[in-house]
């Protein structure tokens, strides 16, 4: 039975665009400037619109590759017995695809001839905020209380 | 082309008299009007007096969708940052020299010359209906959206007026209220700063297969309405009869709302005043073209995602393989 952690590089890499992916989340409502956050010193880009959510797909790209690399990893990983993903970890999960998801259906519906009826609009926007608040309170409560992603884990 | 502004004033006073009367639609009303597709609007402004018969009745036609504002309003915070926008006063609601909360019309004054000949055009402005509107995708609550019909509106029950959809319209069209709205029931210090609005094409006429109320009420017949195709070949036809040019078209990635001159919309931007609630006459790239081709990044993502797993999955299980 083999243990071991992911690769600290890829490790560091969904921390950074796990919180970066959420603060052009929350910058997509309009906060930055009324709260003198685009006034800071580097996040001026944080203030314009256009700038914010071409990042925001951008960190959102990362956690979709990343999150299907772990993901299919532990797909293979149970295969040969060599893992278990912990509770913690599956409700994390569970509201990153959550929110994975729904940003993939927003982003399609800014395509050019896309265009969603009213209240399935509105659920999309409600389900992509929500499920990514969760994904973050479920992070950090992880991160105060140091529950780990998975209890055995492969190199993967 | 050059008409005195006398002229006008007094063709005006006649005209406003007239125009209940002698509305005559210049669409065909069974041209899908209320089946989904999607409708453009045409304006031949060669063809406008500056009557203002459209914006009255787009006031009346809307009067009930106009915002309410009750009580005090909220202390925003930060105070510096988030200004009270009040048009609800007795004399600010009369304002009908550019957009507010409630005129979502108004008639832009374009006077100089081109081509050696003096020009004095009035044009009427609002919401051009982006066909890929960024205030819609962009805005972070869904209250901003699109019908089938290509009508753009703001759900005034849902909006927390936060103007985002005004910032990111090329043409700064959504006006605020403050004071009204959903923003109230939730954070109103904190969060929100009243309701957007804007012309919302009628919508509620147009479900039955009416005509929008400017378009009905307009006695020189500059608006027509009508599936997006034939209006965009009605304006090239127009425009190439004479020699004229065409606005909406290709702005912004498309719109429903397209403007035919005599005169270039350059030179025409250049003569119109400009400011808030003024929109301009200015060329518009596709605001969203930028975040739509970084799709190719999140389609390519999960095939990165895929492509890394397999490998190290390779590499793992040969390593065992070796160890064993």
């Amino acid at each position: 039975m083999t243990t071991q952690q992911p690769s600290p590089l890829l490790a560091w890499l969904y921390r950074l665009a796990a919180v970066l992916v959420l603060f052009t989340g929350f910058c997509n409502m309009p906060i930055a400037k009324r709260y003198y956050i685009s006034d800071l010193p580097g996040l001026g880009w944080s203030g314009d619109f256009f700038l914010n959510v071409q990042v925001h797909y951008l960190l959102g790209a990362l956690l979709l590759a990343l999150a299907v690399y772990f993901g299919l990893g532990r797909r293979l990983a149970r295969s040969n017995n060599l893992g278990s993903m912990s509770f913690s970890g599956k409700l994390r999960a569970l509201f990153l695809i959550l929110a994975l998801l729904t940003g993939i259906a927003m982003a399609v519906k800014n395509l050019p001839g896309v265009n969603f009826r009213h209240p399935y609009l509105m659920a999309m926007n409600l389900a992509h905020m929500f499920s990514a608040v969760l994904f973050m309170l479920t992070s950090l409560i992880a991160l105060v209380t140091r529950r780990p992603w998975i209890k055995r884990v492969s190199r993967l | 082309m050059s008409v005195p502004v006398s002229r006008r004033a007094f063709i005006k006073a006649g005209l406003l008299t007239a125009s209940a009367a002698a509305s005559a639609p210049t669409i065909v009303r069974g041209a899908g009007a209320s089946s989904g597709s999607e409708l453009a609007t045409l304006m031949d402004i060669r063809n406008c007096i500056g009557c203002e018969a459209c914006v009255e009745a787009c006031r009346e036609s809307n009067a009930d969708k106009f915002p309410e504002p009750e009580g005090e309003f909220p202390r925003m915070v930060p105070v510096e940052r988030v200004k009270i926008e009040d048009w609800s006063s007795d004399e600010k609601r009369e304002v009908t020299d550019r957009l507010t909360p409630y005129n979502w019309l108004y008639i832009q004054y374009a006077e100089g010359e081109y081509g050696g000949e003096s020009f004095d055009l009035t044009i009427p402005r609002r919401c051009m209906h982006c066909r890929n509107a960024p205030c819609v995708n962009l805005c972070p609550f869904g209250a901003a959206h699109t019908q089938k019909n290509g009508i753009v509106r703001i759900d005034a029950d849902t909006c927390l007026g936060g103007s985002k959809c005004r910032k990111v319209c090329p043409w700064h069209i959504p006006q605020r209220q403050s004071g009204v709205g959903i923003h109230l029931d939730l954070l109103p210090q904190y969060a929100g700063n009243g309701v957007m609005y804007k012309c919302d094409r009628c919508y509620q006429l147009v479900a039955q297969g009416e005509l929008p109320a400017c378009i009905e009420a307009c006695p020189e017949e500059v608006q027509e309405i009508g599936p997006r195709r034939e209006i965009l070949e009605k304006a090239k036809t127009l425009a190439a009869e004479i020699d004229g040019f065409i606005y909406g078209a290709d702005e912004n990635g498309g719109t429903n709302t397209i403007y035919v001159s005599p005169v270039p919309f350059e030179v025409l931007n250049q003569a119109l005043a400009k400011g808030p609630g003024e929109p301009h006459f200015k060329s518009v790239a596709d605001t969203m073209a930028a975040p739509n081709r970084l799709m190719a990044a999140l389609a390519l993502a999960p095939v990165a995602g895929v492509i890394g797993a397999a490998t190290r999955f390779k590499r793992t299980a040969e390593n065992l393989t070796t160890k064993e």
